[in-house]
Parts: C-alpha cells; structure tokens; sequence
C-alpha cells in the first residue's frame, strides 16, 4: 500500500519515494559507480597533465 | 466545580490563541526569511556577471542587474500578481475547481487596489507570499541578464526583464504551479522546485533574445568558428555562482506551504504547491546530492571551474521538478547526467552562432526541460495533486507537454518582443560603444580606477 497503488497520498505516513522498495541499491550503486568513474578520469586528467608539463 | 472548568475552559482558550498565533507568526517569518535568501540569489548574478564581462562592461552588467531587480518589483505589484491568481484555467479567466484562482478572485485578492495588497491586520499572508514571488521573479530576469551581457541596451533589457518577470513566467507558474492550473488539473504536471516555470521559462526567453540580439563583437570568426571572450574576473565568478547556491535554498523554502494555516494544505506536514506532501528534511537531502552530482559530473566533462560551479547549479534545476519525491542517491544521478552534459549542450548553441555569454540557456533551459522529463521518466505514477480518490497521476506525457508549453512559452515571447526592439533600435548598442567598452560609454564610474594590474611572477 503505497500513494502510487493507492492513487492518493490521503493517509499515507513513512517513507516513500522513487524506486521505494527494491531499486535503492541500484540507484546507491549508479551514483557510487559515477563517483568512482569522475575520480579515475579526474586522475587521469591530472596525471596527464603533470606528463605534458614535465616534458616542457 | 463549575468555576474550575470555566476557567479550565478559558485557560484552554487562551493556550489556543497563543498556539495559533505562534503557528500564524511562524508561518510569516518562514516566508519572510525566504525572501532574504533569496536577494542572495542576486547577489550571485550580480558577481557572476560583473566577473563573466570584460572590465570595460563590468559597471555596466552590474547596472543592468541591479535595474532589473528593481524595476521587476512595481510591475509585479501592478499585474503580476493578478496574473497569477487570475489564469490558472488558462486564458479564459474562469474560477477552477478549487476556488482560489480566475477573475473575481484575482481581483479581490491581487488587484493592485486591492485591501490584501497592502498593512491589513486581518492578512498576515499576501505580503510575504507576493514578497517570495517577486523574488522568483526577479530570478528569471537575472537569468536573462547573464545570458545578454556586454551588447544589449539598457532600456531593451528593462522591458525585456519586465515582460519576463512580470508577465511571462508567472503565467507560467498559473499554469503549471497553481493547484488550479490546466496542466496540474488536467495532465499531472509536477514541478516541485520550479525547473519549468522559472529556469525553462527563462532560460528558453533567453534564447528567443539572442538570436535577435546576435553575438558580442570578436565572439565569432569569420569561418563561424568561435573564440572564447574570457571574463575579467572568474574568481569574481565563482563566489558569485556559490551565492547563487546559497539562495537556492531560499527559492526552494519559498516552494514549500506550511502546514497549519487557514490557507494551508495540511495541518500537520509541509507540501508542495499542489497540496502533496512532502518534508524539507527529505527536500534537503536531494537538494545537497543533486548540488554534489552536478559539480563531479562537470568536473569530469571540462576540468573548468566555471563549468563546476555552473554544475551545482545545474545539479539542483535537474533535481528541481522532483525534489519532493527522489531517492537521494537518485537525485545524485540526475544532477550529475545533467551537469556532465552541459558542456555539450553549450557547444552545440555555439555552433549555431548563438553567443550565450554565460551559458544561460545551457543551465537553465535545457537542464530545466531534463528535470521536468526526468520526473515523467521515474515519478510516473504518483498522485499529482492532493485529495481522497481519483487523483490526476504524474506522467510521461504530462511532463513532456508541460515541458514542451514551458519552451513555447519562454521562447515565443522572447524572440518576438526581442525582434520588436530590434527593429525600433532599441536592443542592440552601437558598435563603437561596444568596442570602447559600455562602462566608459554611459558609467559615471569606474571599476577599477586605478586599472587592473597582471599577476605578479610566480613565487618560485
């Protein structure tokens, strides 16, 4: 029971939100695996650069 | 005995009176706070924009911002107000099904000569509610404004921003953040944190402008390829965009209705503008995890701290439409998709010749239509609106025509009000006033009187 299956959100208490109820983990994964990617790219980034200023 | 329980019953009656006036002067300073964090939000344009100009037009932005705050006000106090009240059904000025909305309301409530639109000791509400809305108001115009710096003429982006702020987008929000607008009562539409009605509003008015006011000198060569007109300050900038953020917290406050009033929604719990539940505490987690989404996704599409900062704000209109309803690490998710595909959004605008100085159009516009689809995309389903059964549910096809009205709405007004100030000469300045600089053409001052001086040699 829940504001979506009920069509009304008159009397509904607790926690509901999108992807209540079985997609939390997938969407905690996804924005940890988007850390991790910006992170290794980020040092990329930065490796690289410190490699071009090195050979100036 | 009968003594005990009269005064029993008048301690009562007085421990009420108390509650419910503590309860009404809560409910007036949560709304009067939002209107000072929100002037934040202009403190930000007003650095950002003073920074993103050359120092030759520095002043000049910085006129053209603070002028357009203050001329938005009165406009709004004349009619938009009333306009708001008065189109929710459309254009037809019928009452809707709440009562709170079409002519004879408006005109009780939001007449310009109306006893709510002044000190009236009975209201304790209209002022800091029209107070809020200015403000939002005044955000849309200092959107445009950054988009249309250093060759735009003072008196084109007055009228501009007025038409904007005064008229345009608060028939916008009728439409779509009223519990009686068309597109809530009819479609399902959701837009929680205003990424439709403001950011596409003006984000899409801003592009109907530049492309009648055409770019900066020296933007474009003569191959179309484009040059990059650096600021004068970016730090200036960045603390600007920062101040920005800080008053996006009062922007989002100022879309909250508190519970507990005669004209509340709920008299236990917040909810949005069309009476669904909802928390700020639930509010301030994806506000922070969208702001963080949009900065990392930025800054691992351009390493630029403009384009960061621009992020955080893109974060947040990503998440905007829905922050009542996301799993925070959903938010997260949606604000870096949308910041991480600014830069390309930007490229493609300037490859078809449009000169959006600050990426207004970027920011808003296009990240303002990703959060209204986002929510078609995962919020289907949900109640749109408050009540028992049979309540309109958000969709797919809401958000989209929601999103598709937002962009006609913004744009058409924008590009036609724009080409009439065109053709009466009144849009663009000179070219040699454009080229001297616009701060020693028409400032009585200068930024930097005794001029700005290079970066010293490194330390080292």
């Amino acid at each position: 029971m829940n504001p979506v299956t009920n069509g009304t959100w008159d009397g509904f208490t607790g926690a509901f939100y999108t992807g209540f109820g079985g997609f939390e983990a997938i969407w905690l994964i996804a924005s940890a695996a988007l850390v991790v990617i910006a992170l290794w790219m980020g040092n990329r980034h930065e490796k690289h650069a410190y490699r071009e200023v090195a050979k100036k | 005995m009968e003594q005990d329980l009269a005064t029993l019953a008048a301690t009562v009656a007085e421990l009420q009176a108390k509650s419910a006036s503590n309860g009404t002067m809560f409910s007036e300073v949560f709304y009067y706070l939002t209107i000072p964090l929100m002037v934040l939000i202009h403190v930000g344009f007003l650095a950002y924009e003073m920074g993103a100009s050359r120092s030759k037009n520095a002043l000049a932005s910085g006129i053209k911002n603070i002028l357009a705050f203050a001329m938005i006000v009165p406009f709004f106090y004349y009619v938009g107000w009333w306009i708001y009240w008065a189109f929710p059904t459309g254009l037809s000025l019928s009452e809707g099904a709440m009562g709170i909305s079409g002519l004879a309301y408006a005109n009780e409530v939001a007449s310009p000569l109306s006893q709510y639109m002044g000190p009236n000791l009975d209201d304790r509400s209209s002022g800091v509610f029209w107070g809020a809305f200015v403000l939002f108001a005044a955000t849309t115009a200092s959107i445009l404004s950054g988009g249309v710096i250093e060759r735009i003429q003072l008196i084109g982006f007055i009228i501009l921003a007025v038409v904007l702020g005064a008229f345009v987008w608060i028939l916008a929000a009728a439409w779509g953040w009223h519990a009686d607008g068309w597109l809530v009562t009819q479609f399902g539409y959701h837009d929680f944190g205003a990424a439709g009605v403001v950011h596409m509003i003006a984000g899409f008015f801003c592009l109907g402008v530049l492309i009648n006011l055409g770019p900066r000198i020296g933007k474009f060569n003569a191959d179309g390829s484009a040059n990059h007109l650096a600021g004068h300050s970016m730090p200036m900038t960045l603390i600007g965009l920062m101040l920005i953020i800080a008053g996006f917290w009062g922007f989002l406050m100022g879309c909250v209705i508190v519970p507990g009033e005669a004209w509340s929604w709920s008299s236990s719990i917040e909810a949005s503008i069309y009476g669904t539940p909802m928390t700020m505490s639930g509010m301030t987690f994806n506000i922070l995890m969208g702001f963080s989404g949009g900065i990392i996704g930025a800054w691992m599409t351009t390493r630029d701290p403009f384009w960061m900062m621009s992020g955080a704000l893109g974060g947040i209109i990503s998440c905007a439409a829905g922050i009542d309803l996301w799993w925070p690490p959903l938010a997260f998710v949606i604000g870096f998709l949308g910041a991480s595909a600014m830069p390309f959004i930007a490229t493609t605008v300037e490859k078809m010749g449009i000169d959006d100085a600050v990426g207004a159009f970027t920011v808003h516009g296009a990240l303002g239509l990703w959060g209204v689809i986002a929510v078609g995309i995962v919020g289907t389903g949900y109640p749109a609106m408050f009540g028992a059964s049979d309540v309109i549910e958000i969709s797919f096809f809401g958000q989209l025509l929601g999103g598709i009205v937002m962009a006609l709405l913004g744009f058409v007004p924008g590009y036609v009000v724009s080409l009439v100030l065109k053709v009466t000469g009144m849009l663009r300045v000179p070219e040699e006033a454009e080229i001297v600089g616009l701060d020693l053409t028409k400032v009585p001052a200068s930024a930097y009187p005794e001029g700005i001086h290079a970066s010293a040699t490194p330390a080292e």
